[in-house]
């Protein structure tokens, strides 16, 4: 420490000369973060939450392809009674209010009719080969032919005429009837004359389905969708009321919290920073004080965006707060250097206590790294490379800038009177009760690693989507999240799966993409079927045809189509031949890449399972519940990062104090503030949530950091206006992290409570408390040696 | 099936709707308009021609149509194609039924084909109610006095690109074509025209209706 000291005073006297050179080189630097940090992508998503690992990463993942995640329900209702023509007005109403560039009427599942040559052959398994035997007889073409000519001759446009073409028997019907038969209302709803519009029998309710014209994720689409529903349900009379469900409501909700909760926090921070300065300061030194924790954030930002792709929305909220205690450094080092101490002097004095404190500081962050949520280690990184910009720019730059240190203050009051070391028993008593009633309230407390504790308004969000559930999807049956590396294993795991539901479960009704779609070894011998079915029976069908198309008035060349078909040569099918043929809108329904995992996410929707199988690799059920529990596992882990932190924190001290008194009185704070916060959240019944966890080790970094300040402070006989550096830091950090107590997004709210009360607590403690431990041993020895 | 509510609508649009757009047309359109002011029910056989760009000969078929307007908006509609089509359907007020051959002749329509026959009266409702502004941002058309012939082109995606009627001194229909985007077109050439006359009872094979 003492080297560190000397290095300081050292570059001190390297830079003086070369200031103009320093102000430039930090100026490009500054532009530099900047630039990258503007580059960056944000991401408002609670997914960053969400801890990486197999489990919960292929739950986000299946969130995006789950059914009611892909649809828009709206519903409006009658509070009292019901009037079906009042209620089908306002449906239609609504309907034509939402803007079709952010949402459309649900489409047909079916492909297009000239898909049916490629799809038809890769699906004929045994059981469709079966039932297509059954449409292949005579009597089953002489009715439908004639069928299709009443249905020709009546006038049918456009793709109906094209499916009469390409399969005038009808055997689309039995590979496209098991997506044909999923529903996902239940018996006994009406359908309006209106598209994507339903009624409940006793129409006091309607539901409306609309398809998102936009990935839910997209926080700019999701906000005008929202924007626009609610608009569109505020325009309902006052004896009906509306209220609706989408994955993107979601995404709204959070995006408008946490740039609401962005902007009011910088915008107070700032002011709050601008005021303490100028209060506590009062001189031009406030300024280059003001400018610290801003170039400090600048930098981090930017470093930030260089390491991950995508930001946190979230992460980038608490970076605001983060302002607070960049600014740390700089504080102390500007009343450090206004004392009457020389400089040098005071640099030298200061730089070792600030070295230990960023390291301190640091070592909570440091521990979160770890974390196994992404929202956290960018929170993390941001915060430790804002620390160590501000204390560089603290040590290095600051002392450099024109009236950073002056005026002076008042004379350098020597602490005298006071031992130099802490009472060894009455600190350890008081640490040892302390960690006693900290532990106990631990387990008082409760607990939440609900989704609702990760997300804006989830408590109305999940209660509105509960309703509809109940209402109009009681049934939505099970659905299976399956994974592969390629194509190719994932179509093979769906029928894998798909299998196995059947076989412990023989009513059970599943549908995924491998029913039309089967991996290539399944493909071929469909094929292989498929063409011994049409050597045994093509020129059957074929004369049939003609002569009962000619029968019933039809030429024959209007079914060249399905002629051609029956003496084709059947071929395999690839996900990406579907794209190129048209069928991008099934696809993406069921199946989906995600790039930066690099895999290939399917589900499969299964109805009437009774007993669930084992799953092979790469299969999991979806379970809210499941993953709720998962996510209870998480936080337990997550929550050994507050022991760590004081175990960790603790022998550092005991490194740089090297006596277990001053040690323990240096914790003290930091435990005092851990103590009031559990106690607060047990009084106020606020659960423990993975936000608020991890800010317990921010809250231990920050407390030990004043801890250390004050036990150099007696150590050194010297006060360098500690206290009065203390209250200001304290109380800018406060402005910064404390004001997250008052977010509305909940995350950062539960963040910011725990950082609000520790502070608060940790700094009367620092100043008030901490001195109490140490007795006026030396007054009393040099007023019994005068005596003598 | 779903399409014969859509041809039928165009005869609705044709009798009973206003439309704004030119001063010839205008004028061809009032003119039409005062002639078949006092309608309140017509019928009408007619002979279909369905010709597809894929096919060398048109399918023809035949048929009658008969339409009542009743009190309070509510109609009655009846369109049947005689055989060997022996299809068709009947509207009257809340109700629509399917005909079709066999026995019974009549079943009631299911949730798709009645949404999709009222989607299609839906789109023709502004002719009935000769909503002109509604007519106007749907379709340009034009017009032409001699044969009296009104072509009408449509503004926004639907089945049919175009469409075209042309009627007598008398104000009484003669023909209807429709074209599709993909070239197929259907032409329905109308005899035996009666203004006013009882709303038919009978199907062409004698069956009384519902």
């Amino acid at each position: 420490m003492t080297s560190f000291a000397l290095l300081v005073e050292r570059a001190y006297f390297a830079l003086a000369p070369k200031r103009a050179l320093l102000f430039i080189f930090l100026a490009l630097f500054i532009a530099c973060a900047g630039h990258v940090l503007s580059k960056a992508e944000v991401s408002t998503s609670s997914r960053y939450f969400f801890p990486e690992g197999s489990v919960f990463s292929q739950y986000a993942r299946g969130m995006e392809l789950l059914p009611l995640s892909r649809l828009i329900a709206i519903e409006i209702a009658f509070e009292d009674g019901a009037s079906k023509e009042r209620l089908l007005r306002e449906a239609h109403r609504i309907q034509e209010i939402i803007p079709g560039e952010l949402a459309t009427p649900p489409k047909s599942f079916l492909p297009p009719a000239s898909l049916f040559p490629a799809l038809f052959p890769v699906a004929f398994s045994d059981e469709v080969r079966e039932s297509v035997q059954k449409r292949s007889d005579d009597a089953w073409i002489s009715r439908t032919i004639r069928k299709d000519m009443q249905r020709i001759a009546a006038f049918t446009p456009g793709e109906a005429v094209l499916w009469i073409r390409e399969d005038p028997l009808e055997w689309r019907d039995i590979f496209l009837g098991k997506f044909a038969s999923w529903r996902m209302l239940p018996e006994g709803i009406i359908q309006s004359d209106s598209e994507g519009c339903f009624l409940k029998e006793d129409a006091k309710r309607a539901l409306l389905l609309f398809e998102p014209t936009k990935a839910f994720y997209d926080a700019d689409y999701a906000t005008a969708l929202d924007s626009a529903i609610q608009h569109a349900l505020s325009t309902l009379p006052k004896d009906m009321q509306g209220i609706y469900m989408a994955a993107a409501r979601h995404t709204a909700s959070n995006t408008r919290a946490i740039h609401g909760d962005i902007a009011w926090i910088l915008g107070f921070s700032l002011l709050g920073l601008v005021t303490l300065y100028a209060f506590f300061s009062r001189s031009i030194g406030a300024f280059w004080l003001f400018l610290t924790p801003c170039v400090a954030c600048s930098i981090s930002m930017g470093l930030l965006g260089f390491f991950f792709p995508v930001l946190s929305g979230l992460a980038l909220g608490f970076g605001c707060a983060v302002l607070g205690i960049s600014e740390d450094y700089a504080v102390h080092m500007h009343f450090a250097l206004r004392s009457l101490c020389p400089k040098e002097e005071a640099l030298k004095a200061l730089a070792s206590p600030l070295l230990q404190g960023l390291i301190l500081n640091a070592t909570g962050f440091f521990l979160l790294l770890f974390s196994a949520l992404p929202a956290i280690r960018q929170l993390a990184a941001l915060s430790l490379t804002s620390l160590t910009a501000g204390f560089l720019l603290a040590l290095f730059i600051l002392p450099h800038c024109p009236y950073f240190d002056s005026p002076k203050l008042f004379e350098e009051t020597p602490r005298q009177g006071f031992s130099q070391s802490p009472s060894l028993w009455k600190i350890f008593c008081f640490v040892f009760f302390l960690a006693m009633g900290a532990s106990l309230l631990l387990h008082w407390t409760r607990y939440d690693v609900s989704p609702r504790s990760l997300g804006a308004d989830m408590e109305a969000i999940m209660a509105d989507a509960r309703h509809l559930h109940e209402e109009w999807f009681p049934d939505t049956g099970s659905v299976v999240l399956v994974e592969g590396k390629s194509e190719e294993e994932l179509l093979t795991r769906l029928s894998d799966v798909e299998r196995r539901i059947q076989l412990g479960n023989p009513k059970a009704h599943c549908v995924s993409m491998a029913d039309f779609l089967p991996s290539l070894a399944i493909q071929r011998e469909n094929c292989g079927r498929f063409a011994r079915f049409l050597e045994e029976n093509g020129r059957r069908i074929q004369e049939a045809l003609r002569i009962h198309s000619q029968e019933s008035g039809l030429d024959p060349a209007f079914f060249a189509p399905f002629l051609s078909f029956l003496e084709s040569v059947p071929k395999t099918v690839t996900l990406q031949d579907l794209e190129t043929i048209g069928l991008h809108d099934v696809r993406s329904r069921l199946i989906r890449f995600f790039p930066r995992e690099n895999v290939y996410c399917g589900i499969l929707m299964a109805r009437d399972v009774e007993s669930l199988p084992n799953l092979p690799e790469g299969a999991l059920f979806y379970d809210a519940r499941k993953m709720e529990e998962a996510l209870q596992g998480i936080f337990y882990e997550e929550s050994r990062f507050v022991p760590y932190a004081l175990c960790l924190s603790f022998c550092l001290l005991l490194i740089f104090l090297r006596s277990l008194s001053r040690t323990l009185l240096a914790a003290l704070p930091a435990l005092l503030g851990v103590f009031f916060v559990l106690l607060f959240f047990l009084v106020m019944e606020m659960p423990i949530t993975l936000a608020s966890l991890s800010a317990f080790p921010l809250l231990i970094g920050l407390a030990l950091d004043h801890g250390i300040m004050v036990v150099h402070s007696f150590a050194s006989g010297y006060t360098l206006h500690i206290s009065r550096a203390m209250v200001l830091s304290s109380l800018t950090a406060c402005t910064g992290m404390g004001l997250l107590a008052f977010s509305r997004h909940p995350a950062l709210a539960h963040m910011g409570w725990v950082l609000l009360i520790g502070l608060l607590v940790e700094i009367v403690s620092s100043i008030y408390l901490l001195p109490l431990f140490y007795s006026k041993k030396v007054a009393i020895r040099l007023s019994n040696d005068k005596m003598r | 099936m779903r399409a014969l509510p859509l041809s039928l609508g165009l005869i609705f649009f044709l009798l009973f709707s206003g439309i704004s757009f030119g001063e010839e047309a205008k004028a061809l359109w009032m003119d039409f308009a005062r002639l078949n002011r006092d309608t309140r029910s017509l019928c009408a056989q007619f002979s279909q021609e369905k010709r597809f760009s894929f096919l060398e000969k048109a399918i023809v078929s035949q048929g009658q149509f008969s339409f009542e307007k009743k009190e309070k908006g509510q109609y009655a509609l009846l369109w049947e194609y005689a055989p060997p089509v022996s299809s068709g359907f009947y509207f009257d007020e809340e109700t629509l039924w399917i005909i079709s051959e066999g026995n019974p002749r009549f079943r009631k329509a299911g949730h798709e084909e009645k949404s999709a026959f009222s989607k299609i009266v839906k789109t023709i409702l502004p002719w009935m109610t000769a909503d002109e502004k509604s007519l106007s941002q749907s379709y340009s058309i034009r017009a032409q006095a001699s044969p009296r012939t009104f072509v009408c082109t449509a503004r926004k995606s639907s089945p049919f690109v175009q469409m075209t009627f042309s009627y007598d001194d008398t104000g009484l229909l003669r023909t209807l074509s429709f074209e599709e985007e993909n070239g197929d077109s259907t032409v329905l050439t109308f005899r035996n025209v009666v203004k006013n006359g009882k709303f038919v009872q009978t199907l062409l094979t004698g069956e009384r209706l519902p």
